[in-house]
């Protein structure tokens, strides 16, 4: 049987709270959950004049979101804004002019946040528990045309990122910084990058292609991965606890979760 | 091999190119800032939109042409994802999707531009313009509204609509109007608050590309006039009595509907004090007009008292109806309802009881003379006798 919720906002990025439960982003209505029970719950009521990018629970139930505000002068204001269990900013790191904040992960081991840029296509660390902490660039890729998602491979300690415009998959090694073309031919367009450590899988929303692919993180051989509704445009993806797909389809405005063995339609959350 | 799978493979051969053979590229486009479209995929089209005269180009052979929700924002990459799809004249049943991402560099209007493609067959290559939804970097205020420099009149017991002038700012795309509410500062002034298209209930209109409309948009205001007149007689030095929220939904091609807040400031008219000057005014004009036609024998004390009956009758007349309004009765005169809070009525008031001299001099008496005013004031009501 499918459980359907309803939803207040449009959900664009998703990412799994440590809890177990789905943690829905919309760029700019704030931060939703939805519970066990299938209740939807507002943890950030709105980003004011901010518009969000990406988010990531830090692990205590506390988030970091990308910001942006831009002027017509096109000038912008970019941050990565930590807020509290109450929903409130505490802290914030500005970026300097010239970039602009995309996507965002957090290895809850070292406290680190890794980000990257889509505007210089960098991509940058950040010491979490520092509110003085400074941007520390990782690499830079000068030949990437925007890089997009991240998502981390602890295992293999490394780094995927999308590119959205040119279509492709790189790693950057957390420590030896070295940069593998993962991919440059199969996804058209990388809007979201889920890792799935435990099951040695990855999953890449594709939105321009309205398809999701799967493949082994280890081999890292990519297949279409086949699923029972028709995706409009995905946009968002997350990993449950017991190892089902979220996805999140921007013009359709639901966020479905399917089976990973059968592409079977489990749960689906409407607005 | 039999026969027919060897005539399959030749007609095979001889097919037009498949739909992965088929090209579509858009150049970018400068305005004040640019706008960059990189193709990102082609894929044979299963549900296309139907074909349209308004987002579509065409050359010698191909049809190119785009769905009005086929473009959209995506504000978490900051990019526009656009869905075109081409068809060739020859077989109009296959169609061709291309996916193209959109990015602008600079700031400048949402707009509608012509877009130069190329469809690329194999060695044929031919193009043409379209016009496509092109967005800057920041998006724009859509439609403001002029406001007058004073407040909107509103009467104290009337119904009242509204106008609400309201411009497109984009100057090259047109904008929906797909939604509107009205809420007000004190919403204890106000029966539910309309917004109206005239005078039918709101429905979502259109308002083309830098066009400004003055009268389809209405707030129609039914004020509680016991709140009203409160409001009204102790305004102090402010120059209006309320404001109204008045919000539009509004929707453009590719982004997300916006909520555009417009606040109207009413006040109500007239002050209720300066309707009793106009009554006593009303009250002195009726009396010369008494005194021209049939009160010319009676001495200056006489036409002066009758001038004084005249206007206590017509400021108690007016006050009565003024009460009669706000515990929610109707002011009739030979059938016809009256506004005690409107300045004509007002002046009418006045007039008459002017005018009636004698009759409010008659009625004072009559009044001064109930058993009620003489109550330990006896000895006074017997001095005005």
């Amino acid at each position: 049987m499918l459980l359907v919720a309803q939803l207040r906002f449009q959900p664009a990025a998703l990412t799994t709270l440590a809890s177990g439960e789905l943690a829905m982003l919309d760029t700019r209505n704030g931060v939703a959950k939805l519970s066990s029970s299938n209740a939807v719950t507002h943890l950030i009521n709105g980003f004011g004049a901010y518009s969000a990018s990406g988010f990531a629970e830090v692990g205590n139930g506390e988030f970091l979101v990308t910001q942006e505000m831009r002027f017509k002068s096109s000038a912008t204001l970019i941050r990565l804004a930590r807020f509290n269990t109450s929903g409130s900013r505490s802290s914030e790191w500005v970026l300097p002019p010239g970039g602009a904040l995309a996507g965002i992960v957090v290895d809850p081991v070292t406290r680190t946040a890794y980000c990257t840029d889509s505007q210089t296509n960098a991509v940058y660390r950040l010491a979490i528990d520092n509110p003085k902490a400074t941007y520390a660039v990782v690499t830079r890729m000068p030949e990437a045309g925007n890089l997009g998602p991240i998502a981390l491979d602890v295992p293999r300690r490394r780094l995927l990122i999308g590119d959205v415009q040119k279509g492709a998959i790189v790693s950057v090694g957390m420590d030896d910084r070295k940069i593998i073309t993962l991919d440059a031919r199969t996804v058209a367009e990388p809007v979201a990058i889920a890792a799935d450590t435990k099951n040695d899988r990855v999953f890449i929303a594709d939105a321009s292609a309205r398809r999701i692919w799967c493949g082994n993180l280890s081999k890292w051989k990519l297949q279409p991965f086949n699923v029972a509704q028709k995706l409009g445009f995905p946009i968002g993806l997350a990993i449950a606890r017991d190892g089902s797909l979220w996805v999140a389809d921007a013009k359709q405005n639901v966020v479905y979760r399917f089976d990973t063995r059968d592409g079977r339609t489990l749960q689906i959350v409407k607005p | 091999m039999s026969r027919s799978v060897i005539v399959a493979m030749i007609a095979l051969l001889w097919l037009p190119p498949d739909a992965a053979a088929l090209d579509l590229q858009l150049e970018s486009v400068l305005t004040a800032g640019r706008f960059d479209f990189t193709r990102k995929t082609a894929d044979v089209a299963d549900a296309p939109p139907p074909f349209n005269n308004r987002l579509s180009g065409s050359t010698e052979h191909y049809d190119v042409w785009m769905g009005p929700d086929d473009v959209a924002e995506v504000p978490l990459l900051h990019f526009f994802s656009y869905s075109l799809y081409v068809r060739s004249k020859a077989s109009p049943a296959q169609v061709t999707r291309f996916a193209f991402q959109g990015r602008s560099i600079g700031a400048f209007d949402d707009q509608m531009a012509d877009v130069r493609f190329h469809v690329i067959d194999g060695a044929l290559t031919e193009t043409d313009t379209i016009t496509l939804p092109i967005f800057g970097f920041v998006p724009d205020v859509i439609v403001s509204s002029h406001q007058p420099e004073d407040a909107n009149d509103v009467f104290l017991a009337t119904e009242h609509d509204v106008p609400i002038p309201i411009t497109n700012e984009l100057k090259n795309m047109a904008v929906t109007i797909t939604g509107a509410s009205a809420a007000s500062n004190d919403a204890a002034l106000w029966k539910p608050i309309e917004v109206r298209n005239g005078v039918a209930p709101f429905a979502p209109f259109l308002l083309r590309s830098g066009a400004s409309d003055a009268s389809t948009l209405k707030i129609h205001l039914d004020p509680r006039t016991s709140h009203a007149f409160g409001t009204a007689l102790f305004r102090g030095r402010a120059k209006f009595d309320d404001i109204i929220n008045v919000t539009l939904t509004c929707k453009t091609l590719g982004r997300d509907q916006k909520p555009v807040t417009i606040p109207v400031r009413v006040q109500f008219v007239p002050w209720p004090p300066i309707l009793l000057m106009i009554t006593f005014i009303g009250a002195i004009v009726g009396w010369l007009l008494l005194l021209l036609a049939k009160a010319k024998r009676e001495s200056w004390t006489e036409r002066l008292r009758i001038l004084g009956s005249g206007i206590a009758v017509a400021l108690l007349i007016e006050v009565f109806g003024m009460a009669m309004v706000l515990g929610k009765s109707e002011l009739k005169v030979l059938d016809f309802t009256l506004d005690p809070f409107q300045m004509p009525t007002a002046a009418l008031v006045g007039v008459l009881a002017g005018i009636a001299g004698y009759k409010s001099r008659d009625l004072l008496l009559s009044i001064s003379q109930m058993e009620i005013f003489r109550l330990g004031g006896g000895k006074k009501s017997d001095a005005t006798a």
